[in-house]
């Protein structure tokens, strides 16, 4: 008798620690469960399951970019510029005259690296507007979202780059045993070892008192340039990744692929529970955000009457819901 | 008409169950000077929001000039003449005086043009019921905090105050507004007018108030006039405790100094500072305003860069310039506004408590140990004598007096040799100071130097064992505290 209760408190206070994800957690249940009833013949089956997984690492990934600005109390609205910025890089190293003669993987591997040097440097360029010139993140990341798809469009003239190596359009469809696809895995790594810097480093901790304030992390003795620096170039080696996944998946690099992905990845960051202040938000909340957001997108799909018009208009009804929800849970919360 | 303008009887508020008030009672007669005090927490300012109907009481009862409510709404307070002018006077920053005062009128009025020189009209007339006068064109983000106030109290008055709440009115003032504003209550209460003042500071509530009620964790402790009242047992009443007053004889510890400065000079702020600071010593800083020494202590943090100088911290000249090297060195520096820049409020207390330390707890690749961080938060919370039920709370929950401890706590997690504070005890009530105090005093009996800016002199004669003056960005003199009496110290500051 006495166990049970000490179990049943045990679960409330793991409960309270993290009620967002719990709530997250039931929340991607749901979603799950309302779909497979409506639409159990297109849902539930193995193909659209490995077609799932298959789909939502590239905006999953470019989300843990959008997670990092905001953890600063920023956004970043130019991931979806940066990954293809880097995707263009790799794209051009694949297919250009330098690999010519050289081994398949030699030529990927120099591809991916350049691909998130890219990432890193268009990363660090934010940071430098941010940190060095004052200016708000989210105008800052308008500003150079804009150089970097215009670079991309300069360059590539607005044509997609296709002809990429075999090998490497397989690693998009490819399945681990037939069962998770490559880019599902990747994902899964970013989770992993996001999470791990976030929760169990110094870095992360900084980052997390660095957001909440700023004043008191300097005069704490942060390095508050070489974090805000860090935190942007992290995050575009990370829009760099979900470029490279991308590409991977639709064989060929062009400056506005994805566009819809910005804001998505925005609401997506929210909806995991990041505060839009800064200082809060853990990655299993935004992964499992990630999820409830592809179930979403795939029951759409399975419903051909919803055209393209109007998918719009659901996605911007979620994003409302989805505000409404954690200004009432982060009401709540800060009721004392 | 009732003798008292407000009276409350057995008031309860609960707050996701924790009472915030249990049981008070207050009654203010008509023309009345009426002082609330309590320490932070105790609950004054949830019975402010109780009368002026912002929260619904759980139980009790509100008679407001003889109407008894059951339930009252901001709009029915105003009605019945209560007007509470906020710490932060909401006033409107971005609009002129002249609109700030006329706003409301205009608004009741219904009117859907703005009539200039009716809005003058009534912002004149506002600001001749006190009688000041301020430049009703300019916008108030843009007048002083003295004037701000006054604002708002002139827009309380054309609303037909009968009964004016003040929170803790002269928290920003200068002592030279401070007076003004004294005269001004002092003729609001000729006309009439029943004034509840919230203050805890003793000689205030003596000056000008006619009888007060004291509040302790929610409940009435004491109710009675003023003059039937001493500084000790003021104190005793708000806090339930007795303090001693004795003096602290800080004690040099070791002849190599924690902090050395030598000609240290930042242009446009001070020059030629030398000094020394000894382990186990506790120097004052004094000095006007503008004196430099909120200059010096950034400098010796290294927020600002010096021009000129060394700083030598045992016995070792530091990098100057980055406060991460400050830190590196053993320099802690507790800020002016503690709260908002000393503190991350959203996060949880232990990891406040070891912010500064973080480093230390990781091995070489900054991966932490957590065992390790839960140790210290522990350690340092309890060296602290925080009280709160869980470290992993955030700071934000924890009552003020506790949240200056977590700022002081960072430091103390690390065993700096040299912490500076910058007014360690502003804005503090009664018994948190003298925290404060205990705990400096235990730090330099550990062997911690420490530097202290403040304005309180009866707190530097306490609290330090000797002292430097500051007067034009130089020192001007040294002293030492059981040789010198408040009264020639005020006289070396100069004004």
């Amino acid at each position: 008798m006495q166990k049970n209760n000490q179990n049943r408190n045990k679960m409330l206070m793991f409960y309270q620690k993290d009620k967002t994800f719990f709530q997250l957690v039931i929340i991607a249940v749901i979603v799950f469960a309302a779909v497979a009833f409506m639409k159990p013949e297109k849902f539930l089956t193995s193909e659209n399951m490995l077609s799932m997984l298959a789909q939502f690492p590239q905006f999953g990934i470019m989300t843990f970019s959008v997670m990092l600005a905001m953890l600063l109390g920023g956004i970043d609205l130019s991931v979806v510029a940066i990954a293809n910025l880097s995707s263009i890089t790799a794209a051009f190293i694949m297919t250009g005259s330098w690999g010519q003669g050289k081994s398949g993987t030699v030529v990927i591997l120099a591809g991916v690296a350049a691909a998130a040097l890219t990432g890193a440097a268009a990363g660090w360029i934010n940071g430098v507007v941010v940190y060095h010139f004052r200016v708000p993140a989210m105008l800052a990341t308008i500003g150079t979202a804009q150089v970097f798809q215009g670079i991309s469009i300069a360059v590539t003239q607005g044509k997609a780059i296709s002809g990429l190596p075999g090998a490497y359009s397989e690693i998009g469809r490819l399945d681990m045993g037939g069962v998770l696809p490559i880019p599902f895995l990747v994902f899964a790594i970013c989770v992993l070892a996001l999470s791990f810097l976030l929760n169990r480093t110094t870095f992360g901790s900084n980052i997390y008192m660095l957001g909440t304030n700023r004043k008191a992390a300097e005069y704490s003795g942060l390095k508050v340039r070489a974090y805000t620096l860090k935190v942007f170039i992290l995050g575009g080696i990370l829009a760099a990744v979900g470029g490279l996944v991308m590409m991977s998946r639709t064989n060929s690099a062009k400056a506005d692929y994805g566009d819809a992905y910005t804001l998505q990845c925005v609401m997506i960051a929210i909806l995991g529970g990041v505060d839009a202040e800064g200082g809060a938000g853990k990655v299993r909340g935004v992964a499992v955000a990630v999820l409830i957001v592809q179930f979403i997108a795939s029951a759409i799909n399975m419903f051909p009457a919803l055209n393209t018009y109007t998918k719009t208009l659901i996605w911007g009804l979620t994003l409302i819901v989805v505000m409404i929800w954690r200004m009432f849970s982060g009401a709540s919360h800060r009721n004392r | 008409m009732s003798e008292y303008v407000l009276r409350v009887k057995g008031i309860c508020k609960a707050f996701s169950g924790v009472y915030a008030l249990n049981g008070v009672n207050i009654d203010i007669r008509q023309g009345e000077i009426h002082c609330l005090a309590g320490e932070n927490g105790c609950g004054k300012s949830t019975l402010i929001n109780i009368i002026s109907g912002v929260y619904s009481r759980d139980s009790g009862e509100i008679e407001l000039n003889g109407r008894q409510y059951k339930r009252i709404n901001p709009a029915q307070a105003i009605e019945e003449g209560v007007q509470v002018i906020y710490q932060d006077f909401a006033v409107f920053p971005n609009l002129t005086v002249k609109e700030n005062l006329s706003v409301s009128t205009m608004v009741s009025g219904h009117k859907k043009i703005m009539n200039w020189k009716e809005s003058e009209r009534i912002a004149r007339q506002a600001l001749d019921l006190i009688g000041v006068d301020i430049d009703l064109e300019k916008e108030v983000g843009e007048i002083s905090v003295a004037d701000k106030q006054l604002v708002a109290i002139c827009r309380a008055l054309i609303n037909d105050a009968r009964l004016l709440i003040m929170d803790e009115p002269t928290t920003a003032l200068t002592k030279k507004e401070v007076r003004t504003l004294f005269k001004t209550v002092m003729k609001l209460k000729e006309k009439g007018l029943s004034i509840l003042f919230v203050s805890h500071k003793l000689d205030e509530v003596f000056e000008i108030c006619d009888r007060y009620t004291i509040l302790r964790n929610g409940r009435n402790v004491l109710t009675n006039s003023v003059e039937k009242l001493d500084n000790e047992s003021f104190a005793y009443y708000m806090t339930g405790r007795r303090f001693s007053n004795e003096k602290f004889a800080a004690a040099k510890k070791g002849d190599t100094p924690a902090l050395e400065v030598k000609d240290l000079a930042v242009e446009g702020a001070f020059s030629d500072v030398s000094f020394a600071l000894y382990p186990g010593e506790i120097v004052s800083v004094v000095g006007l305003l503008g004196s430099g020494r909120t200059e010096l202590a950034l400098t010796l943090f290294g927020i600002q860069k010096a021009s000129a100088g060394k700083i030598i911290v045992c016995g070792k000249q530091i990098q100057m310039g980055q406060v991460a090297d400050a830190v590196k060195a053993g320099i802690g520096y507790v800020p002016e506004d503690r709260l908002t820049e000393g503190l991350f409020m959203k996060q949880s207390i232990g990891d406040n408590l070891i912010i500064s330390m973080i480093e230390n707890l990781a091995d070489k690749m900054g991966i932490l140990d957590r065992k390790r961080m839960k140790r210290e938060k522990q350690s340092a919370s309890s060296k602290m004598k925080i009280k709160c039920p869980n470290l992993e709370q955030a700071v934000e929950t924890l009552s003020g007096g506790n949240q200056q401890r977590v700022v002081l706590g960072k430091w103390i997690a690390r065993d700096m040799d040299v912490l500076i504070l910058n007014g360690p005890t502003v804005g503090v009530d009664i018994g948190s100071k003298y925290d404060i105090h205990q705990v400096l005093r235990e730090l330099a009996d550990a062997g911690m130097g420490i530097l202290m800016i403040s304005d309180d002199l009866p707190e530097v004669l306490a609290v330090s064992n000797r002292g430097f003056v500051l007067k034009n960005g130089r020192i001007s003199a040294h002293f030492e505290t059981d040789k010198i009496s408040a009264e020639a110290l005020t006289e070396m500051i100069g004004v």
